[in-house]
């Protein structure tokens, strides 16, 4: 390989090579280029609101359980990290783009 | 980074076939997309640029950037619509021709994000002029983008074309 990058190199008048040489980490995961959260768990507790933790309001909870609108959220990671009962989760997700307004919305399992 | 292969991600070649015979049929030739920023914060627009770039290259699905909406088929609207700005994007609006599109782009776009209480904003950008896909993010990927120009496009197909 190393020959042939040589070769290659002093046939064309100029050795060059490539960059970045080695591939990043975040290369080689192309999936979790962009994360976003995700309800991973149900919450039926009602001494605690998560609706405080959103700076957009992106977070609801009534007495059935807690909705997320991925419309509002801007991947601040303040309910992953600091929910007690650890409902949010990073979840990978590069395909975003819908065409209905209300496929955004998502809730927890009752 | 730019020598290297575009990720593969789930089924997004088949979605890039099925939207390139797409955009023969609806548009005949090609996109042309008219870029318009009502309020954004610029990070969605510097995403916005990286569509062009040789990474991501979305001339080769036959897209391209016009800098007049009288050319233009497709409306990418970032930033949460300002008062300022409310006359332009309807200006901008009625000069295109129809059929016409429009992809509202990033969390201000959709519903307001962190600009959302503020006086100087009118409203997103759907409670202006009527939009086909959204894209949520902040910023949203490029490959997003792309997605959501390609599936407003698709989902044209299915509707009356004249408008």
């Amino acid at each position: 390989m190393f020959a042939n990058w040589l070769r290659s190199g002093w046939a064309s008048g100029r050795v060059t090579t490539r960059y970045p040489f080695h591939r990043t980490e975040i290369l080689q995961q192309h999936s979790n280029w962009h994360v976003v959260p995700k309800i991973v768990a149900s919450c039926s507790r009602s001494e605690c609101s998560c609706t405080h933790l959103c700076p957009t309001g992106a977070i609801g909870k009534d007495v059935t359980g807690v909705w997320l609108n991925q419309a509002a959220c801007i991947g601040c990671g303040r309910c992953v990290t600091q929910c007690p009962v650890g409902v949010f989760a990073w979840s990978p997700v590069i395909d975003l783009a819908v065409t209905q307004m209300e496929s955004l919305r998502t809730r927890t399992e009752p | 980074m730019l020598t290297e292969a575009r990720p593969l991600i789930g089924d997004w070649n088949q979605l890039e076939q099925t939207t390139a015979t797409t955009l023969r049929k609806v548009f005949h030739r090609s996109v042309y997309v008219r870029h318009i920023d009502v309020g954004s914060c610029n990070a969605c627009e510097s995403e916005i640029l990286s569509l062009s770039n040789p990474y991501y290259n979305f001339h080769r699905l036959g897209v391209f950037f016009t800098s007049s909406p009288r050319h233009a088929d497709l409306l990418l609207v970032s930033g949460v619509v300002t008062r300022p700005l409310k006359e332009v994007l309807l200006a901008t609006y009625e000069a295109m021709p129809k059929p016409r599109l429009v992809v509202a782009i990033g969390v201000c776009a959709l519903h307001g994000g962190v600009f959302h209480s503020s006086p100087w904003v009118v409203g997103t950008v759907d409670s202006v002029i009527p939009v086909d896909a959204w894209v949520p993010g902040c910023p949203p990927t490029p490959f997003a983008i792309l997605q959501g120009i390609l599936s407003a496009v698709q989902h044209r197909q299915g509707v009356c074309l004249d408008e």
